[in-house]
């Protein structure tokens, strides 16, 4: 600050010199009176404007001494006859207006100079904090993406979130016991990181538990497949309906007895009060071994009972010598046999069910063009098709002839039914068929009917089902 | 419906779509899209696992070359469940994708390889084994590749001891590689000298009581973790937890 002091007070000396200088040679007319001392003036309003009204002042005054100090001394040095008579008298005579104009001009023009240079200021604290604000907001927001990104990443990598239990428990309503096993453990798996569990089932004939399903590790030995249902930790569970946890051979010596080191956890697995079988934990990783893991597979076991139960009631009635080989749909008999079981069931829970009859009309054609395997293993395309169109709900069976199928769909009513009989139409008649990669056109026609419980027999359902059907040929 | 992001999700058919919630962001603070967008797209995620697997959220994690561990195990995970998928593009991209996390760790091994042979750093071995115990871990369902990974890892850390002494991290990291090549005895030698050195560490009881647990020597964990109760104070929650359930204590 002090050095930028005496570099402009060094520049105003400079100037009023240089304008004395130029002043010099003009010997006749000292300060350039008779131009109002314009130079000098306008040299003074310059610095006023540029440095403020005190450095104008003080530019004033020093070309005032170079005026009345300088120039004379320098005329006396350099010309001989020049004489200092009159000189400052003249100088002062001739000065009032334009030095009282002059004087005026450097204040207004420092005011103004002040006035801009605040204003100015004023605004460049305005951008300064502006950009403070924006820097601190671009970091703000910087930040709070970051945070978003690892709760992103928090979410995407949740495994054993209720979204994904809930996928888990769909795609265990299937009427097939040992995938619904499979999906039971791959549950297991996916929420206890379990790398050795299995699900054993009560054998009436043998009275031991059997191997029903299982995950192991690669290098697992053979595994045993039954166990007896005494002497056993899984034996125990059965008998007892109950949790067996490995922290409980701490307290009971009976279960200690028992410990073959293959049971960490393991529960029973119940229909109605009646015990089916139990599943057990064998390996998991110590940190998931605690409350949390066993709760969890609690519910997940409790939620899959239900799903389980219809399996192995479905499991009961279907034989697996009794489906057609080439579709693998259960014949008509297994059919008739469900549904009479699914009216007694439905009539005692007061609930509705409906069956479907789809016929093929154009199936003789397909069979003569392409063969009865080829036609058959259309058919069991289209059956693959349906059962993802009703959500893996209804059972799909061969009906009385090669060219019709029947469904049973539990629970659904006639508002449903009708429904999905549209869907089932538009799925066989808009859906691209393929035989050898020739496409097939395929004509369906639709009967269904709806049990709704007031003394209804499954020969009723049938018929009602099949006149429909047949006003549809007509 | 007085909330604005209603008004944004009526209209949004009208408007940029942006795929991520970066992309999102970037156009709210250019003035493209209300802040809506972001709040909708950053709340927008779902679980990766989740079925029907969304392979466009599989790319956008995959991208991240950073990702820790637990990310690249999760998506390995639904990567190797992609390669049985009908459809083949998806299958390939799957595979690929599996081939591009395991180059990222070769790539990071190469280069760490490289760095010891300029400046033979001992801490560089350390790194070198992290990078292989997490290909290991990578390869959980291929034992033998997994086994590989591990025996490597663990070849780098005695490569390691022997110029430079373990630290309670480096034996907590070795046991760990024991433990997953089931080399369980001497994962239990190593503790028992690390717990004279560290004078009954809970943390390194808790590693006994685990290789004991792996072991099926289930008493031997109850006697563990019942040394814990003299070190209840310095216990952090989940150790107390941890005490709890095993002592069937309710307190």
């Amino acid at each position: 600050m002090q050095g930028r002091r005496i570099i402009i007070a060094l520049e105003i000396i400079g100037l009023s010199l240089v304008i004395g200088l130029i002043n010099f040679f003009f010997a006749e007319n000292p300060g350039f009176n008779t131009i109002y001392y314009i130079p000098y003036i306008a040299a003074s309003i310059l610095v006023a404007t540029i440095y403020g009204a005190g450095w104008g002042f003080l530019t004033f005054a020093i070309c005032g001494m170079v005026i009345g100090g300088l120039l004379p001394a320098s005329y006396l040095f350099f010309i001989p006859d020049w004489s200092t008579e009159g000189y400052w008298a003249n100088l002062l005579n001739n000065a009032y207006i334009p030095a009282s104009a002059g004087l005026l001009a450097v204040y207004v023009f420092g005011v103004i100079r002040t006035t801009s240079l605040s204003g100015i200021g004023v605004l460049k604290r305005r951008v300064e904090d502006l950009a403070k604000e924006n820097w601190l907001l671009k970091r703000k927001s910087d930040a709070l993406y970051k945070v978003n990104l690892e709760l992103d990443e928090r979410v995407s990598r949740q495994q054993d979130s209720i979204t994904s239990l809930h996928t888990q428990l769909r795609k265990l309503d299937t009427l097939d016991v040992t995938q619904a096993l499979t999906v039971l453990l791959e549950t297991v798996q996916i929420f206890t990181r379990a790398t050795k569990a299995s699900v054993w089932r009560y054998d009436e004939v043998t009275t031991s538990l059997k191997l029903a399903a299982s995950i192991v590790s690669e290098e697992d030995e053979a595994a045993r497949t039954s166990l007896p249902i005494d002497g056993t930790i899984e034996g125990w569970v059965y008998r007892n309906d109950n949790l067996f946890s490995v922290r409980m051979l701490l307290q009971y010596d009976n279960l200690e007895k028992m410990d073959m080191g293959r049971n960490i956890i393991t529960i029973p697995i119940s229909f109605e009060r009646r015990i089916w079988g139990v599943l057990n934990i064998q390996e998991m990783p110590f940190e998931k071994y605690n409350f949390y893991s066993e709760k969890i597979l609690q519910i997940i076991v409790s939620l899959a009972e239900h799903s389980l139960e219809r399996a192995v009631s479905y499991e009961a009635i279907i034989q697996q010598a009794e489906v057609d080989d080439k579709t693998g749909l259960p014949l008509f008999s297994q059919f008739y046999r469900m549904l009479e079981e699914e009216t007694r069931v439905t009539g005692i829970q007061k609930g509705s069910y409906s069956i479907i009859l789809v016929e093929f009309i154009n199936y003789e054609k397909i069979q003569t063009a392409h063969g009865s395997n080829r036609a058959k293993e259309l058919l069991r395309n289209i059956v693959a098709e349906l059962e993802i169109l009703s959500d893996r709900r209804a059972h799909f069976f061969q009906y009385k002839n090669d060219s019709q199928i029947a469904l049973l769909f539990p629970g659904l009513d006639f508002d449903g039914v009708s429904l999905f009989s549209l869907e089932t139409l538009e799925k066989i008649n808009t859906g691209n068929w393929e035989i050898e990669g020739a496409v097939v056109r395929v004509e369906a026609v639709i009967g269904f009917s709806v049990f709704s419980g007031e003394g209804q027999t499954a020969d009723q359902v049938l018929e009602q089902a099949e006149n429909l059907l047949e006003m549809q040929k007509v | 419906m007085s909330d604005s992001g209603y008004d944004y999700l009526k209209k949004s058919q009208q408007l940029y779509v942006p795929i991520t919630a970066r992309a999102a962001l970037r156009a709210v603070e250019t003035g493209l899209l209300p802040n809506d967008a972001f709040i909708f797209k950053a709340n927008s995620v779902r679980p990766l696992f989740e079925e029907p697997i969304d392979v466009m959220s599989i790319e956008q994690i995959l991208a991240r070359e950073d990702s820790d561990i637990a990310t690249n195990q999760l998506l390995i995970r639904i990567l190797e469940q992609l390669l049985s998928n009908r459809d083949s593009e998806t299958a390939l991209f799957a595979a690929e994708s599996i081939n591009a996390i395991e180059n990222r760790y070769n790539a990071k091994i190469e280069a760490l390889r490289k760095a010891y042979a300029s400046d033979e750093n001992p801490a560089t071995l350390k790194l070198i084994a992290e990078q292989f115990y997490e290909l290991g871990l990578l390869n959980e369902s291929r034992l033998a590749i997994k086994k590989f990974y591990l025996a490597e890892s663990y070849s780098y850390m005695k490569e390691y001891g022997q110029v430079a002494e373990y630290s309670k991290e480096d034996i907590i990291f070795v046991v760990r590689v024991m433990i997953g090549l089931k080399a369980l005895t001497p994962a239990r030698n190593l503790l028992a000298q690390a717990l004279e050195r560290y004078s009954e560490d809970a943390e390194f009881l808790l590693l006994v009581a685990e290789v004991e647990y792996t072991k099926g020597n289930f008493s031997r964990v109850f006697s563990l973790i019942g040394k814990l109760k003299e070190k209840w104070k310095t216990l952090p929650d989940n150790v107390r937890d941890t005490f709890r359930h095993w002592m069937s204590d309710e307190e």
